[in-house]
C-alpha cells in the first residue's frame, strides 16, 4: 500500500462521500473522526449533500428495532436481523421500548409504551424526548405522530412534528379532529388552523409516511379508501392527490416510500398490484403519475409493504393477524414466510430506511432540565377532554416518596425533588422509578 | 472554431482543449471569465498522465451534456439508457492504479470539478479496511483496545 500526502480539505471530501453504514464502523479509527461524524453540524450537513443514500429496511419487532437483510439468492429467500438499536432511557439503564415509529433523513420519530415521544437518530445516539403542550413527558395513548421537515431556504430544514388526535365529547362519538405542530428548532407546540376537507379522513388503517419532508396517508371517507392524503410541511397545509385511475372497484394499502418515490399496493379483483410514483415532485401543482411495478395473482392481507430490490420486484411485507412477514414478488420463488414477533397494533413494522448523520438543534438548557427529569413510568393514561383539558382521574397520584414530599408541592418543586429522586435512582436499575408530574394546567 | 484553452502539466507539456471542455472546471472558469488565460493556465500540481485523464473526462461529460440537450425534447428510455452509459464509463474511467486515481482525486480538487471528485473519492474509499484506511490518511490509533471495544459495542448493528 502506498501512502500519500493528503490536504486537509480533501479527507473531508472524502470522507463526507462514505455511505453512513461504514462511517459507523470507522468511528473507532480516531477520537477526532468519532467528533467529526457525529458532532460537526457542517460535516453531517456535507455528509448529507454528499453520501450516497442507503436505504436499509428497518423492523419493529418486541418493541425494539432491528436492522433486517432479506437474501433473495435463495429460494425461498431468507431473512437476517442485526443487533438491536438501543434507544438508550437514561432515567434507568434499559432500553425504551418502542410503540410506533416514524422516519424522516435518518432521524426517527419513536413513541414508547408509556406514551413518550423522542426524537432519535440512532447512528449518532442522539436524543431529544419531546414534551406535550403542557410539558408533561407523556402523550395521551390516542395520539399520533409523523416527522418531517419544512424548509427554510434552500439548504435550511426546520424538522418538524405533526400530532393528530381527536377531541371526544364522549366515549362513542368522536367529534373533532385536531392538528398540532412542534417545531424542533423552537421547541414548542401550537394548534395548526388546517382544516382537511372530510373529517377524520386519515384513515386508522393507515400510517404515514414522509418523503421529501412531507407525509402522506391514505385517507377514508367513511365506507370508501380513495385519496392520497399529503401533508407539505413547509407550508402548513394538507393537499389531496389520487391513486392511479382504475374503473374498477379496488382498495389501496401499505403506503410506503422506496428510492425518492412513493408506492402502494392496490387489490383488485383477486390479484395485487403493486405501483410506484414517477418523478416525485413535491412542489409540483398537477396530480402525481404512477407506473405499475408488478402483479400478484393472489390476494394477502397485508398491512405494511415495503419495496426491497425494485428490479427483482420484491417486497417485504407483514400482515395484521398473522405473527409472520412475508417475502412476496411477481415471480412465486420469491414468496415465503418468515416468523416475526408482532405487536398487534396499527403501526407499522417494516420501514424503508436511510441512515443519516443528521442532527438536530439542541434543546435549551431550561427545557432540557424540564425534559431530562421528567420522566417514569406511565402509571395511568391521560384523556383529552373536549374542552382541551385533561382529564386525571385515573392516573397514578404520588403522595409521599421515602417521606420526601407531598402532594402539595407545586410544580417545579417536584421537578427539583424529582432531580434529586433521579440522581439516587440511577443504576438501580428498575425501569420507571421516579416521578411523573402529577398537577396538569386546567384550563 | 471554438476558442481554444492551453494547460500546461508540470512537466511543462502543452494541452490545447476547447473552451467547453475547460470550462468543466470550475477553477478554469473563474480565470476564464477573469480573462486571465492568456499564454496558457500552467497547472504546476498536475502531471501530464493525470492531465490527459482528466481532459478525457471533461470531454466525454461535456459530449454526454451535449447530447443529453439535443434529446430533451423526448423524455423517454433513451434519456436513462444514457444515463446508464455514462456510468458505465465513468467506472471503467477510474479502473486504474492507485497512485492515479489519487492524482486524479487531487486535481479534481484543485480544478474543482464536482463530478470526478465525487467519483474519484468514492472509488478511493470503496472496500477499504481500517488498517488500510489509517495508512491512507496517515492515523494514529488513539483509543485503547478497550475503548474501541466499547465504541463498537454502541453500533453494534453496524459490524455486520
Amino acid at each position: 500500500m502506498m501512502t500519500f500526502y493528503l490536504p486537509p480539505d480533501l479527507e473531508e471530501e472524502i470522507l463526507s462521500r462514505v455511505p453512513t453504514t461504514s462511517l459507523m464502523r470507522w468511528r473507532s479509527i480516531c477520537r477526532r473522526w468519532n467528533t467529526l461524524f457525529f458532532e460537526d453540524q457542517r460535516f453531517s450537513e456535507k455528509h448529507f449533500r454528499n453520501a450516497q443514500k442507503q436505504p436499509l429496511v428497518l423492523m419493529l419487532t418486541e418493541h425494539r428495532l432491528f436492522f433486517a437483510s432479506v437474501d433473495l439468492k435463495f429460494v425461498p429467500p431468507s431473512i437476517e436481523f442485526s443487533d438491536a438499536l438501543s434507544l438508550r432511557d437514561y432515567t434507568v439503564s434499559e432500553d425504551a421500548h418502542i410503540h410506533s415509529v416514524s422516519h424522516c433523513d435518518g432521524l426517527l420519530l419513536c413513541t414508547t409504551l408509556d406514551d413518550e415521544l423522542v426524537v432519535w437518530n440512532p447512528c449518532s445516539g442522539q436524543t431529544r424526548w419531546i414534551n406535550d403542550t403542557d410539558g408533561s413527558m407523556f402523550f395521551p395513548g390516542d395520539s399520533r405522530f409523523t416527522l418531517g421537515y419544512g424548509n427554510i431556504n434552500q439548504s435550511c430544514r426546520s424538522y418538524k412534528i405533526l400530532m393528530f388526535y381527536h377531541i371526544n365529547y364522549d366515549y362513542d362519538h368522536v367529534q373533532d379532529e385536531v392538528f398540532e405542530i412542534y417545531d424542533l428548532n423552537s421547541n414548542s407546540w401550537r394548534v395548526l388552523d388546517a382544516r382537511i376537507n372530510a373529517r377524520n379522513c386519515i384513515s386508522n388503517e393507515s400510517h404515514g409516511v414522509t418523503l421529501k419532508g412531507n407525509a402522506y396517508w391514505i385517507s377514508s371517507d367513511g365506507e370508501e379508501e380513495g385519496d392520497l392524503l399529503s401533508f407539505d410541511f413547509t407550508r402548513e397545509r394538507f393537499r389531496r392527490f389520487r391513486f392511479p385511475l382504475t374503473f374498477r372497484r379496488c382498495r389501496y394499502r401499505a403506503l410506503s416510500v422506496v428510492r425518492e418515490e412513493l408506492s402502494v399496493l392496490r387489490w383488485i379483483d383477486s390479484n395485487m398490484e403493486m405501483w410506484v410514483t414517477n418523478n416525485m415532485d413535491i412542489t409540483c401543482e398537477s396530480d402525481l403519475s404512477w407506473t405499475k411495478s408488478f402483479a400478484m395473482d393472489f390476494v394477502l392481507n397485508i398491512y405494511t409493504s415495503v419495496l426491497i430490490d425494485e428490479d427483482k420486484k420484491v417486497a417485504l411485507c407483514d400482515s395484521p393477524h398473522e405473527q409472520v412477514a412475508f417475502t412476496i414478488g411477481e415471480e412465486d420463488e420469491y414468496y415465503s414466510e418468515i416468523p416475526f414477533e408482532r405487536a398487534r397494533s396499527r403501526h407499522e413494522h417494516i420501514f424503508n430506511y436511510v441512515p443519516s448523520l443528521v442532527q438536530f438543534p439542541q434543546q435549551s438548557i431550561e427545557s432540557d432540565d424540564f425534559g431530562k427529569f421528567h420522566r417514569g413510568r406511565g402509571l395511568g393514561h391521560r384523556r383529552r377532554l373536549s374542552n382541551g383539558t385533561w382529564d386525571n382521574d385515573n392516573m397514578y397520584l404520588p403522595e409521599i416518596y421515602d417521606g420526601m414530599m407531598s402532594e402539595e408541592d407545586d410544580e417545579w418543586d417536584w421537578l427539583e425533588i424529582e432531580c434529586t429522586d433521579f440522581s439516587n435512582s440511577r443504576g438501580r436499575g428498575s425501569r420507571g422509578r421516579g416521578w411523573r408530574k402529577t398537577r396538569y394546567v386546567t384550563l | 472554431m471554438s476558442k481554444k484553452i492551453i494547460f500546461e502539466s508540470s512537466e511543462g507539456e502543452s494541452f490545447e482543449v476547447d473552451e467547453a471542455v475547460a470550462l468543466e472546471c470550475q477553477t478554469i472558469k473563474n480565470m476564464i471569465e477573469d480573462d486571465c488565460t492568456d499564454g496558457g493556465i500552467p497547472l504546476a500540481n498536475v502531471n501530464s498522465a493525470t492531465l490527459t485523464k482528466v481532459i478525457d473526462y471533461c470531454k466525454k461529460h461535456v459530449e454526454a451534456a451535449a447530447a443529453a440537450e439535443a434529446n430533451a425534447g423526448d423524455k423517454d428510455i433513451y434519456g436513462a439508457n444514457k444515463d446508464i452509459e455514462l456510468k458505465t464509463w465513468d467506472e471503467e474511467f477510474v479502473k486504474v492504479d492507485q497512485p492515479l486515481l489519487f492524482d486524479l482525486m487531487l486535481a479534481a480538487n484543485f480544478l474543482i470539478i464536482p463530478g470526478l471528485l465525487d467519483l474519484t473519492c468514492k472509488t478511493m474509499m470503496r472496500g477499504k479496511t481500517v488498517l488500510q484506511i489509517r495508512e491512507i490518511f496517515h492515523i494514529k490509533k488513539d483509543y485503547t483496545d478497550a475503548e474501541e471495544a466499547e465504541v463498537r459495542k454502541e453500533n453494534a448493528w453496524a459490524f455486520e
